[in-house]
C-alpha cells in the first residue's frame, strides 16, 4: 500500500469514522442535547427495542455520511470524482462547501434519492423532526 | 449543481446509504447468521435499548465506510484522492479493488487508525500490509 492510500486511509479512519462515532454517542447521553438525541430517547423510553435501532440504523448511517462530506467540505478530504461520462469534478472546490448541506436538506440528495428511510431533523418548515 | 456532482450524490446516497441501512436491518432480523448479527441478537437480549444503540453505532459506521470504500473499489464510484503534498492517486486503481477489505481487516486502518471501539468479526481476514 502506497504512502498516499495511507494519507487516505487516516484522514478517513480520523475525521469520518472516529467523528461518527462520538457524535453518534452523544445521542445516547442523557440529558438528550441535541434533536437526533431526543428523538432517540423518547423512542427508547415509549417504544420498542426493535423501533428505536431502525431509528438508529438509519440516522447513523446519515451521521458517517454527513462527516465524510464535511471532511470534503473542509478540504480535510481532497477528492476529485470522474463520472460515467469521464468528466471530472473537484469535489471540494465544485461542491462550494455545501455538500454536507446539500445531502441533509429539505429538498437535498438523501430526499431525492434514497429510497430507504429518514428523519429530517431540520425541516425548512416545521420545529420538529419529520420521518420519512 | 453540476451534473457530475448529482451523479456523485446518486451514486452515494444509492450505493452507500441504502446499501448500509438495508444490510444493517438484514443484521436485526432472525434469518441473519453473520457474526455481526449473532452479535446484535445477543445484546438486544441482555442491553437495554439505549446500551444496544451504543453497541452497534460503530458496526453501522463500519458499516457504511465499507459500502463507500467498496463502491470505490468496484470502480461505481471513481474518486482521486489528493494527499497534502498534492500527490494524486486514483482510489480504484491504486487501492487494487481492496480498500473495504484493507479497512476491515484485523490488522487493517481501523485498528491501527482508529481511536474508537471496533469489535474485529472476522479475525485474522485482511492484510492492511499486503
Amino acid at each position: 500500500m502506497n504512502s498516499e492510500i495511507q494519507e487516505f486511509a487516516r484522514t478517513l479512519i480520523a475525521r469520518v469514522r472516529d467523528e461518527a462515532i462520538r457524535s453518534s454517542d452523544i445521542a445516547i447521553q442523557r440529558p438528550a442535547v441535541d434533536p437526533m438525541a431526543k428523538r432517540w430517547q423518547k423512542v427508547a423510553d415509549s417504544m420498542s427495542s426493535d423501533e428505536l435501532i431502525r431509528i438508529v440504523i438509519a440516522d447513523v448511517v446519515d451521521e458517517t455520511l454527513f462527516f465524510f462530506l464535511n471532511a470534503i467540505d473542509d478540504g480535510s478530504l481532497s477528492l476529485v470524482y470522474r463520472s460515467s461520462s469521464g468528466a471530472t469534478v473537484d469535489l471540494t472546490t465544485e461542491g462550494h462547501g455545501e455538500l454536507s448541506g446539500w445531502y441533509l436538506g429539505s429538498d437535498g440528495w438523501r430526499a431525492t434519492y434514497s429510497k430507504e428511510r429518514f428523519v429530517e431533523d431540520f425541516p425548512d418548515s416545521a420545529e420538529t423532526g419529520q420521518e420519512h | 449543481m453540476e451534473p457530475e456532482l448529482k451523479e456523485f450524490a446518486k451514486l452515494l446516497v444509492q450505493l452507500v446509504r441504502d446499501e448500509a441501512i438495508q444490510n444493517s436491518d438484514f443484521s436485526l432480523s432472525s434469518q441473519a447468521r453473520g457474526p455481526t448479527a449473532r452479535r446484535w441478537q445477543q445484546a438486544a437480549t441482555h442491553q437495554s435499548p439505549l446500551e444496544f444503540a451504543r453497541t452497534i453505532i460503530p458496526d453501522i459506521v463500519d458499516e457504511t465506510v465499507f459500502y463507500l470504500l467498496n463502491a470505490i473499489d468496484n470502480g461505481s464510484l471513481k474518486l482521486t484522492f489528493a494527499t497534502q503534498n498534492g500527490t494524486q492517486v486514483d482510489l480504484t486503481k491504486d487501492g487494487h479493488g481492496e480498500l473495504a477489505g484493507w479497512y476491515l481487516g484485523s490488522d487493517g486502518w481501523r485498528a491501527a487508525y482508529s481511536k474508537e471501539r471496533f469489535v474485529d468479526d472476522f479475525p485474522t481476514s485482511g492484510d492492511a500490509t499486503s
